[in-house]
């Protein structure tokens, strides 16, 4: 690894904006059991446009709650502490990515996708295989990729020629991009996380969610995500699931305790089915995901 | 300058290092993160503007790190004291009892100094419909509230999505409530078998997460109690039902174990003259009057088999029995023990050699019919002109002919009474003649000549 280069991509690292407050405030009421539903409800209801999109996704049919929720106190109680950090810290880390854009030849609308579909995949494959902390791992899953986006603003040079390395000759990118920046964007992620001050289980899961074996702590969330991201590229647009496809991480599989088929491999298609029909249920969900913060305010 | 930040730096590592050891020694508590915290922020404050500095930077991570590592271990560690503290009693509690409405009981007493309740159900579900399990009386307002809550669809969403929720009870402001609805779902094995529906007397909005979590986890064991009682309910019945079966069936069962004790018999062994209780624990081999057939019960043969074997009974008699023997396997294979069936054949193998007598005395009485007609006539002839010749011959004086005469008639008079002798037989027994050839014992009609 070049260190001249490393440092040089460290220093303009700082440039980064930080993630607004908010999030700031959710990420440290994530790790404490003690918050009270008002509590929670008090912090989110200082965000109008967080609030209103909040309400809208805890009616939406994903959550296909019976009857009609009003207040943030009430979707608290009702879709979970668990599920609404999660919730509210993904609506302000997306927000405050959006305001990026993308570089020439990112597809930014592909890559929010592949996030969102990552972040669903994360969670539900987090329920199968009874991870207990569902919200970490589509948190997780939902930023797992931020290290592509600092590339492509950051470095467009680089990732232009990355890309064109990367296109037709079936190597990985992640390989490629070690090549020519010194760090793969899971590295580069993983630091842009730490400099959040997101939880340090969220950068540990980021930076191995290519080599999930190399996690010293974070084994299990780094290999949902591994996974998850492998079955979101199937979901995807081809191009960019064709740049960054790549195979079923077995080590994953097997820490995650998956279930294999007759012949012994990951039983994929079980899992497969399940994930496409958890994704058109998410559909409404994504939506309001995807609104803009900025019009609804 | 360096010096200056260095020989902080070194003051904050000591601290550090003392916490560390604090968090070895497992007392986390709340200071201890505090402290943790306080270092990492004045770390990081001296430090300020110059986290590019490989050292610093390194410093300030590791902190961060270990101050994010300590606080969820302390998170962790409180929780799991909380949870075990109120499981505990409850736990305790249930290991005493099997009863259903106790442990419904036991659940709303432990819940009960956690959270204000007004009015509680705990409700099973089974073919789309709630059924009550505990207490018997609920008041009318509440049943309205299950169903208003079970009609909504309400409890139906909890069951799927398998934790508890609070809504606001109904007539409650929708901003202010001062009354929840709390709904827990009974889960066993991913799979909800009922709830648990309380009416609150707290805000919802004071809840907290940890509280659905004890909540939930207490409801899980509550949930498990009540699985494992509904278990062996079913377990017992069955149980008694088989043991029934098997204690009053007419045919003699035996199980012995791959030792050869006997592990189980049942209530027919009374019929050979034993108590069931003094042969369990004995070795089966002491009831078997043919040491050869023992060995099947012994060594059990992979196919069932069936054959004769003679029981020794209590009162030293011999018992013929029919027996079914076969194999008792474990799943994963190996012998754990013989079952035999047994039938007491005794009184058909006595009625098989009463008629086998009873034929062949028949075969006898034709033989004598036919011997008394054969013989008897012919030797009637031979006697009466022997006879005759015997006179013609004392008339002319031939004593040595008279005497030989004698003799001829002499032995047909012996002919004579062993035909007489056949007649009366009254049984069939036979004496040893030559090596391996058996000849009728006559004695007997000998007997009855004497008698008559």
């Amino acid at each position: 690894m070049d260190k001249s280069k490393l440092k040089d991509i460290t220093r303009n690292f700082r440039d980064l904006p930080t993630l607004p407050g908010i999030a700031l405030q959710i990420s440290d009421m994530m790790n404490n059991p003690n918050v009270s539903a008002s509590d929670l409800a008090k912090l989110i209801s200082a965000d109008q446009s967080l609030t209103m999109r909040i309400l809208k996704v805890a009616n939406s049919a994903y959550y296909g709650f019976p009857r009609k929720i009003g207040t943030i106190t009430l979707a608290v109680v009702v879709l979970g502490f668990d599920a609404l950090k999660s919730l509210t810290l993904s609506m302000t880390i997306l927000d405050h990515l959006k305001k990026w854009g993308g570089a020439d030849g990112f597809d930014f609308n592909e890559f929010w996708r592949h996030s969102i579909y990552t972040a669903i995949i994360a969670r539900f494959l987090s329920r199968q295989t009874g991870y207990k902390v569902a919200g970490e791992a589509f948190v997780t899953g939902l930023i797992h990729d931020v290290g592509k986006l600092v590339i492509s603003q950051k470095f467009p040079e680089q990732f232009a020629e990355i890309l064109e390395t990367a296109s037709g000759n079936g190597r990985k990118v992640y390989e490629i991009e070690n090549e020519i920046l010194g760090a793969d964007h899971a590295e580069l992620g993983s630091w842009l996380v730490d400099n959040w001050n997101l939880p340090g289980y969220m950068s540990e899961a980021v930076a191995y969610h290519h080599h999930p074996e190399k996690a010293a702590i974070e084994i299990k969330l780094s290999a949902l995500v591994n996974t998850a991201n492998r079955f979101a590229l199937d979901f995807g647009a081809e191009k960019w699931a064709e740049t960054y496809k790549d195979d079923f991480n077995p080590y994953a599989w097997n820490v995650l305790k998956m279930r294999n088929s007759t012949n012994g491999g990951p039983d994929e298609k079980y899992y497969r089915s399940m994930i496409e029909h958890e994704l058109e249920k998410a559909d409404s969900f994504v939506q309001v995901l995807n609104t803009e913060g900025e019009a609804v305010r | 300058m360096m010096d200056i930040l260095n020989d902080r730096l070194e003051r904050l590592k000591a601290g550090f290092a003392g916490l560390i050891n604090d968090l070895n020694s497992q007392d986390v508590n709340r200071d201890t993160i505090d402290k943790l915290k306080d270092i990492w922020k004045k770390t990081r404050e001296l430090y300020k503007g110059d986290t590019s500095d490989s050292l610093a930077g390194n410093e300030i991570k590791e902190l961060k790190e270990r101050t994010a590592r300590a606080e969820r271990a302390y998170n962790e560690t409180r929780e799991t004291l909380n949870e075990l503290l109120s499981a505990q009693k409850l736990a305790a509690a249930f290991r005493a009892t099997y009863d259903a409405a106790s442990l419904c009981g036991l659940f709303i007493d432990t819940i009960t100094p956690m959270i204000p309740i007004e009015e509680i159900g705990i409700y099973q579900v089974e073919n789309a419909h709630f059924k009550k399990l505990y207490p018997a009386e609920t008041s009318q307002k509440f049943e309205e509230l299950v169903n208003l809550n079970w009609d909504e669809g309400l409890i139906h969403w909890v069951l799927n999505e398998a934790r508890p929720i609070i809504v606001n009870a109904p007539d409650q402001p929708v901003i202010e409530a001062e009354k929840g609805c709390l709904i827990i779902p009974l889960i066993i094995a991913g799979e909800s078998f009922g709830f648990i529906l309380a009416l609150v007397d707290r805000p919802p909005k004071d809840f907290k997460d940890t509280d659905f979590e004890i909540i939930f986890f207490l409801a899980s064991q509550t949930a498990l109690a009540l699985e494992i009682a509904r278990l062996l309910q079913s377990l017992t019945e069955t149980r008694d039902f088989l043991a029934s079966i098997l204690e009053n069936a007419h045919d003699l069962i035996i199980v012995c174990s791959g030792e050869g004790e006997i592990i189980f018999i049942n209530r027919a062994i009374e019929n050979y003259g034993y108590e069931q209780e003094q042969l369990l624990g004995q070795p089966v081999i002491n009831l078997i009057a043919d040491e050869e057939t023992a060995e099947d019960l012994l060594n059990p043969p992979e196919k069932v088999k069936h054959k004769n074997i003679d029981l020794k009974g209590g009162g030293k008699e011999i018992f013929h029995t029919s027996a079914t023997i076969s194999r008792l396997e474990k799943p994963e294979g190996g012998i754990v023990g013989t079952l035999a069936v047994l039938k007491d054949i005794s009184k058909q193998k006595r009625l098989e050699s009463q008629l086998i007598e009873v034929e062949r005395r028949a075969a006898i009485a034709q033989t004598v019919i036919t011997i008394n007609h054969e013989i008897n006539n012919p030797l009637a002839i031979v006697m009466g002109h022997l006879y005759l010749v015997k006179n013609r011959a004392v008339e002319a004086g031939l004593d040595d002919i008279v005497e030989k005469l004698e003799a001829m008639d002499k032995n047909c008079r012996r002919i004579k009474k062993i035909a007489h002798k056949l007649q009366n037989l009254t049984k069939s027994d036979t004496t040893d003649y030559l090596e391996g050839i058996k000849m009728l014992d006559i004695k007997s009609g000998d007997k009855s000549i004497e008698i008559l």
